[in-house]
């Protein structure tokens, strides 16, 4: 009699084989040694190297060392002995999602609405499917952020999306968010207004608040990112930033132009909702009043899990409206990691970073570019990794 | 014309294609000055100058008069029938809709209107469209003692410059509205933060007296080295400065109840709305209170929230006493008033509307007009900088299609600080 994990088995194999097959047919055609790319100690030479920073470097070489990286340029010596893969395409950073409800628990817990004790990183899934999806769309860390729904939901922790489970946990605290979003707010529960959440943030952060999150956000040693979407919203947060000494982040203006006109003085950073099609005509042309903008910016899938992140189309699309190339590319990876204050380890191709690294066929703002494999931590972590 | 419309978006922190992302912070010094002519100017302090011309530059009126020359100005026209008037001050906007109330507890004097405003609130361009350029933002009545409201222009600058008095007079609400929405427990288990008291107009006093009496007993407890309570502070201090506590009342015994309860703390009253101020202008002048009267309605006015289990609906009317000649019966009994149009402050019944039915049931015009301007100036406290038509004074006007206060007359531009908003545009 067959057992249930055998039924399974026979089920998933075959299954996995055709995806392989289907997902990897481009990749085994550029690098044929990309199979055993197992191994954290490589050297990679690609067409084309975007390091993070803005920067590309055509035919350019990555060395990377224990799942670290060593050097990055262009013709450098390999050393002797070291695997070699050859990579007709493009190599960049892992992308980082800088929010999104992945593996987190899906429910806030909202019995009041401000709760700086809570930490997301108390309740992660680190085996929620999401991380597969993420992974798959070339994303390899996300600020996982407790659901939004009060003014203050808890601390956000960065979880990468692959990798052994003791080691995916890049920062139990990355950042404290704060929602000044109509969604933040409840009729039946107080503040009900936005007036009413300036009062409550002022109080908790002007008196000897006990939370750990709400000492260290005063000091300036934890990120604040502040949910706000109208001009009105926009405007609080700028000044509360001001007034309480928030490192500050402004999450999903709705008008980011808007929003960049009211911050631009106070130089605090926005992170972006991907763009999507079907937006209207207002809102997309304010993504690309964005400019070349020399502000920083991120983006952030603001997804519940399920899906995909879209933060790749959603910065082409922006790009299409007007962004500046560079600048998008900055915005999902080095950009982000600055965001989050992890820049030492993530977001960028540099000397000791973490070897998260994204093989493409092409430009990756290209909505046709493909993704050829990920790799974590100098590891090759995306599903066509399990069809050798 | 396009250049003149780009001005007034850039002002507004809009989004031109062409505008680049950073709308100036600080409106770009006038290299010309404006000289806006009409049929008649009248300055609201006593002149009419027919034909009469206004001379702006950067901002600020830098003459009113007849026969203005300038010879490098940009003149505007507006005709012979137009008449040109200093922008108007709404007394009392309740803008914000029912979710942006705060309703988390009854007593919230720190609360801070200014903190909710948005900028890009579409009320600003309804105001504008009743002839307002500056205005008292009045916190709802949802809650017994709601917090500080905001003096605002009525056209948002990217920075805050707009925002004339964040921290204006201490709002209070009589009557029945604050217990609307509030629970009684009957049975079962209270889950929800509104089975509180006031659930009746008597719990409503009772709310508004216990606040201040306990800030009466903190403040001695405080200056006896007792421990700091930041509300009743703010009470307590409004009582030692003898400040201004500005009480919405609609009904004569809710006036009645605003003046006793101010009497009672040794605070200045001024009225919100006043709808049955008629039936008592002598109380009204005896307790020195200021009153901001309206809005005047063709119906019964005074909404509360609740289910009516005769009409089904959602509003009630509080009071039917509502007589369209009040301001006319207030000015003969000897009361100075200013006009409120109340949560229609932004709609078209708004100032401009109010003003007219005030007028067409008997108000002098110019007394209209000084409810409208000179009288709320002073009483906001801004009157050093708007209310009349002054050499020196923020250029903020308004361009009638014909005489002011008559109902077919609309305004057909508006002047904040020296920026035109077309009233048509909005």
């Amino acid at each position: 009699m067959t057992s249930f994990a055998e039924l399974r088995r026979s089920i998933s194999r075959p299954s996995l084989a055709r995806r392989a097959a289907l997902g990897l047919g481009s990749a085994l055609a550029c690098s044929g040694a990309l199979a055993s790319a197992q191994e954290a100690t490589f050297a990679l030479q690609a067409k084309k190297v975007l390091t993070g920073t803005g920067e590309a470097i055509e035919s350019g070489v990555v060395l990377v060392e224990n799942g670290k990286i060593r050097a990055v340029g262009a013709g450098l010596a390999i050393p002797a002995g070291w695997t070699v893969h050859q990579h007709d395409g493009v190599v960049m950073p892992g992308l980082i999602d800088l929010g999104a409800t992945l593996g987190g628990s899906a429910l806030l817990e909202n019995h009041e609405s401000l709760t700086p004790d809570l930490r997301v990183a108390d309740g992660i899934d680190l085996w929620d499917p999401s991380y597969a999806a993420w992974l798959a769309a070339g994303v390899t860390s996300v600020y996982v952020i407790p659901p939004t729904g009060s003014v203050i939901p808890g601390s956000g922790a960065v979880v990468k999306t692959a990798g052994a489970p003791e080691q995916r946990i890049v920062s139990t605290d990355a950042g404290l968010e704060i929602g000044l979003n109509s969604g933040a707010r409840r009729r039946d529960r107080a503040p009900t207004s936005v007036q009413g959440s300036a009062l409550a943030l002022r109080d908790l952060f002007g008196h000897q608040s006990p939370a750990a999150s709400v000492q260290r956000a005063k000091r300036g040693e934890l990120a604040v990112f502040a949910h706000a979407d109208s001009a009105g919203e926009v405007r609080l947060a700028a000044q509360l930033a001001n007034e309480l000494g928030w490192k500050a982040r402004i999450v999903g203006p709705a008008l980011p132009d808007q929003a960049l006109a009211i911050v631009r003085g106070a130089a605090i950073p926005l992170v972006l909702r991907p763009l999507d099609y079907g937006v209207d005509e207002r809102t997309r042309r304010s993504y690309g009043a964005l400019g070349a903008t020399a502000h920083p910016i991120g983006f952030a899938s603001l997804a519940q899990g399920g899906g995909e992140p879209g933060l790749r189309r959603g910065a082409a699309l922006a790009v299409r409206a007007g962004l500046d190339p560079a600048i998008a590319v900055r915005a999902l990876t080095g950009g982000a990691a600055a965001m989050l204050g992890l820049e030492a380890r993530l977001g960028t191709l540099a000397p000791g970073r973490d070897a998260d690294l994204v093989w493409l066929d092409g430009d990756p703002l290209d909505l046709g570019t493909r993704i050829v494999a990920v790799f974590v931590d100098g590891k090759r972590a995306d599903r066509g990794a399990e069809g050798r | 014309m396009l250049a003149l419309f780009s001005l007034c978006l850039a002002a507004l922190g809009a989004a031109l294609p062409n505008s680049g992302i950073e709308p100036p912070v600080q409106a770009a010094p006038d290299e010309h000055p404006w000289l806006i002519q009409a049929g008649t100017v009248i300055d609201a302090k006593g002149q009419r100058f027919a034909p009469g011309a206004v001379l702006v530059k950067d901002g600020k009126i830098l003459a009113v008069g007849t026969g203005l020359v300038a010879a490098n100005a940009k003149v505007r026209d507006f005709g012979a029938h137009a008449v040109v008037t200093p922008g108007l001050i709404e007394a009392n906007a309740e803008i914000e809709s029912i979710d942006r109330a705060e309703e988390g507890a009854e007593i919230t004097p720190r609360l801070r209107l200014a903190d909710g405003l948005d900028p890009e609130s579409r009320a600003w361009a309804g105001l504008r469209r009743n002839g307002v350029t500056s205005a008292f933002l009045s916190p709802g009545g949802r809650a017994v003692i709601s917090g500080r409201g905001a003096v605002v222009k009525t056209m948002p600058t990217a920075d805050e410059r707009w925002i004339l008095d964040p921290a204006g007079a201490l709002k209070a609400t009589m009557g029945q509205e604050p217990s609307g929405g509030n629970i009684v427990p009957r049975f079962g288990r209270p889950n929800s933060i509104f089975y509180r008291r006031p659930t009746t107009r008597m719990g409503v006093t009772w709310e508004f007296r216990k606040a201040f009496s306990d800030a009466q007993l903190y403040a001695a407890a405080r200056s006896a080295g007792g421990p700091l309570d930041p509300d009743a502070q703010v009470l307590a201090d409004l009582m030692a400065s003898k400040g201004e506590i500005r009480m919405r009342a609609r009904l004569l015994q809710d006036i009645r109840t605003a003046i006793r309860l101010a009497e009672e703390f040794g605070l200045r009253l001024v009225i919100e709305e006043g709808i049955e101020s008629f039936r008592s202008p002598e109380e009204i002048l005896a307790a020195k209170a200021k009153l901001i009267y309206g809005p005047t309605l063709f119906e019964p006015a005074g909404i509360v929230f609740g289910f009516g289990f005769a009409t089904g609906s959602v509003r009630q009317q509080e009071t039917d006493r509502n007589y369209l000649a009040t301001p006319a019966r207030l000015h003969a009994s000897g009361v100075e008033f200013a006009l409120g149009s109340a949560d229609y402050a932004a709609t078209d019944r708004g100032l401009a509307h109010q003003a007219a039915i005030a007028v067409h049931f008997g108000l002098p015009r110019e007394v209209a007009l000084r409810a409208c301007t000179v009288v709320p100036a002073m009483w906001l406290g801004i009157e050093k900088r708007v209310g009349t038509l002054e050499v020196g004074k923020d250029a903020d006007l308004v361009v009638w299609s014909g005489e002011p206060f008559e109902l077919a007359t609309r305004p057909v531009a508006v002047m904040v600080d020296g920026v035109f908003a077309d009233a048509q545009e909005d």
